[in-house]
C-alpha cells in the first residue's frame, strides 16, 4: 500500500496531467453538441461492428443445432416423398396424374408474430394472397403440425394455431391407425389432448400421433406429437390421452404452408354428394 | 514564490483573459489565421513554478477562455498539454553548459522564439484538431494551424518585447 502511495507521489505530475486531459475530453464530448454527435456516431459504428462480429462467432456455436434441425427436416421431407411414391405405387398404379404426385405443395413462410399464452392463439406469417395462400390451408413446421390459415391479406396471413380452443385436428395413432382428434386443452403450450379413442384400443405411452388422411388440410402422416400419458377411468368409454406436441410453439421461426391442389375437388365432391343424399 | 509574484501573475492572468476575450477573439485573418495570445501567460510563468501547479494553472486558464468561447474543454485540453510540455521544451532548449536559467524573459530572442513556436504549434494543433474532431478536413485544418501559429507567434513576440514592463526592465 505504501509503495502504491510512493508510486503515485512519484508520478503525480503525469497522473494529474492524464486526469485533467480526460476531464477535458469528457467535457468536450458532453458539452459540445457537434463533438457529442461525432463521438456517438463513431462509437455506435464500432459497437455495431463488434456486435456483428460476436454474432458471427456465436453462429458457429449454433451450427450443430442448425445441422440437427436441417437433418431432421430432410428426414421429414424424405418421408413425405416416400409417402407420395407409396400412394402412387399402391393405389393409383395406372394413373399417371401429376396432380396426384404433386398433390401437396410446400411453401416456406416466416413467422412474424406468435403467441402461446392466450386461450386462443394466432400466428402471423409473411405470406399472403399474392403468394397463393388461401384460408383453410394447413401450416406445419419441420417438427410437426402448427395450424390452419384463417385469413389472408396481400402479404400476410393469420394462422389459427393448434393452441386454439376451437382447433381440432383429425389424427391417428401411427402404429394402428386408430382414429381420433387432437385438441388443445389450454394452459401448457407443449401439451394437448387426444379425444374420441374408444377404450378397447391398444394404446400405450410413447406412441406417435400423426395427422390422419381424413381431412383435406393436412397430408396424412404428419407428426403431431407423442403420447405422454394414457388415462382410463372405469366408467368412461374413451381414453383420456395427453399428447406431448412435437412443435415448439415458443420457438417457431419458419413454417411451411401446405397447398393441397385437390382440396377443392375433394370438398366439392363431398358437398355435392351429401346434398344429393339430403334431398 | 513570494507574494509579489503571486499578485503580478494574477494581474497578468486577468490581463491576458481580457486581452484575449475582448480583442484577440475578433482578430481573424482571411478565416484561416486566429489569434490565441493568452497562452503567453503560460509561457511566461516563473521558471520555478511546480509542474503540477503549472498543469492546474493551465487548466484554469483554458477553462476560463473556453467559457468565453463556448468551446467546453477544447482550450483547456490544449492548455493542460502545453503546461505539461513546457518544462521538457525548456530543458531541450537550454544549452548544457549554461547555468541554471533564472527566468523565461532572460532567454534570448531566438531561443524564446523557438520555445514559443513549439508550444504555440502544439497548442494550435490540439485545438484545431479537437475542434473538427475528424480527419476528413485534414488539409484545411493544417492550413489553419500553420497560419494561426504564425499569427499568434508574431503577436506574442510583439507583446513580449514591446511591453513597457520589458522596456523598464531593460533600463534597470
Amino acid at each position: 500500500m505504501q509503495s502504491l502511495f510512493l508510486l503515485i507521489k512519484r508520478f503525480r505530475t503525469p497522473i494529474l496531467f492524464l486526469l485533467l486531459e480526460i476531464f477535458c475530453l469528457i467535457l468536450i464530448v458532453s458539452r459540445n453538441r457537434y463533438h457529442n454527435t461525432i463521438f456517438y456516431n463513431i462509437s455506435s459504428e464500432y459497437t455495431g461492428k463488434l456486435l456483428g462480429f460476436s454474432n458471427s462467432v456465436w453462429e458457429y456455436f449454433n451450427l450443430q443445432e442448425e445441422n440437427k434441425k436441417l437433418a431432421q427436416e430432410n428426414a421429414q421431407l424424405r418421408y413425405l416423398v416416400s409417402k407420395t411414391q407409396y400412394t402412387l405405387k399402391g393405389q393409383t398404379k395406372n394413373i399417371r396424374d401429376s396432380s396426384i404426385v404433386n398433390q401437396y405443395q410446400f411453401d416456406v413462410a416466416k413467422v412474424v408474430n406468435n403467441s402461446t399464452h392466450k386461450s386462443n392463439n394466432y400466428i402471423t406469417i409473411n405470406r399472403g394472397r399474392i403468394h397463393g395462400v388461401k384460408p383453410g390451408m394447413g401450416v406445419i413446421s419441420p417438427e410437426g403440425v402448427v395450424g390452419k390459415v384463417k385469413s389472408c391479406s396481400d402479404h400476410y396471413s393469420i394462422v389459427v394455431s393448434l393452441l386454439h380452443s376451437k382447433m381440432r385436428i383429425s389424427s391417428e395413432i401411427k402404429k394402428n391407425n386408430s382414429l381420433g382428434y387432437v385438441q388443445w386443452a389450454g394452459g401448457d403450450p407443449s401439451k394437448a389432448k387426444m379425444l374420441d379413442l374408444p377404450r378397447h384400443l391398444d394404446i400405450k405411452k410413447k406412441d406417435t400421433v400423426v395427422t390422419s388422411g381424413y381431412n383435406s388440410t393436412f397430408p396424412p402422416g404428419i407428426t403431431i406429437g407423442v403420447i405422454q400419458n394414457v388415462g382410463l377411468k372405469s366408467e368412461e368409454t374413451f381414453f383420456d390421452i395427453d399428447v406431448q406436441l412435437s412443435t415448439e410453439f415458443n420457438q417457431l421461426s419458419y413454417v411451411y404452408i401446405i397447398k393441397n391442389r385437390l382440396k377443392l375437388e375433394q370438398e366439392k365432391l363431398e358437398k355435392e354428394s351429401f346434398e344429393d343424399i339430403d334431398e | 514564490m513570494n507574494n509579489k509574484v503571486i499578485v503580478s501573475q494574477t494581474v497578468f492572468f486577468a490581463l491576458y483573459v481580457i486581452l484575449q476575450v475582448f480583442v484577440a477573439k475578433y482578430l481573424e485573418l482571411f478565416d484561416v489565421a486566429f489569434c490565441f495570445l493568452y497562452i503567453n501567460f503560460i509561457f511566461n510563468l516563473p521558471h520555478d513554478t511546480k509542474h503540477e501547479f503549472l498543469l492546474l494553472l493551465g487548466f484554469v486558464m483554458g477553462f476560463v477562455i473556453d467559457s468565453f468561447y463556448n468551446t467546453w474543454g477544447i482550450q483547456s485540453a490544449a492548455c493542460v498539454f502545453i503546461a505539461f510540455a513546457r518544462p521538457f521544451i525548456i530543458k531541450i532548449l537550454t544549452p548544457k553548459n549554461a547555468g541554471e536559467e533564472s527566468e523565461i524573459r532572460d532567454m534570448g530572442f531566438l531561443r524564446f522564439g523557438l520555445y514559443a513556436l513549439i508550444l504555440t504549434f502544439l497548442h494550435h494543433s490540439i485545438i484545431f484538431f479537437l475542434e473538427v474532431a475528424h480527419f476528413k478536413y485534414f488539409f484545411s485544418t493544417v492550413v489553419k494551424i500553420f497560419f494561426s501559429t504564425i499569427f499568434t507567434l508574431v503577436i506574442i513576440i510583439i507583446i513580449q518585447y514591446l511591453s513597457p514592463k520589458k522596456a523598464t526592465k531593460a533600463h534597470e
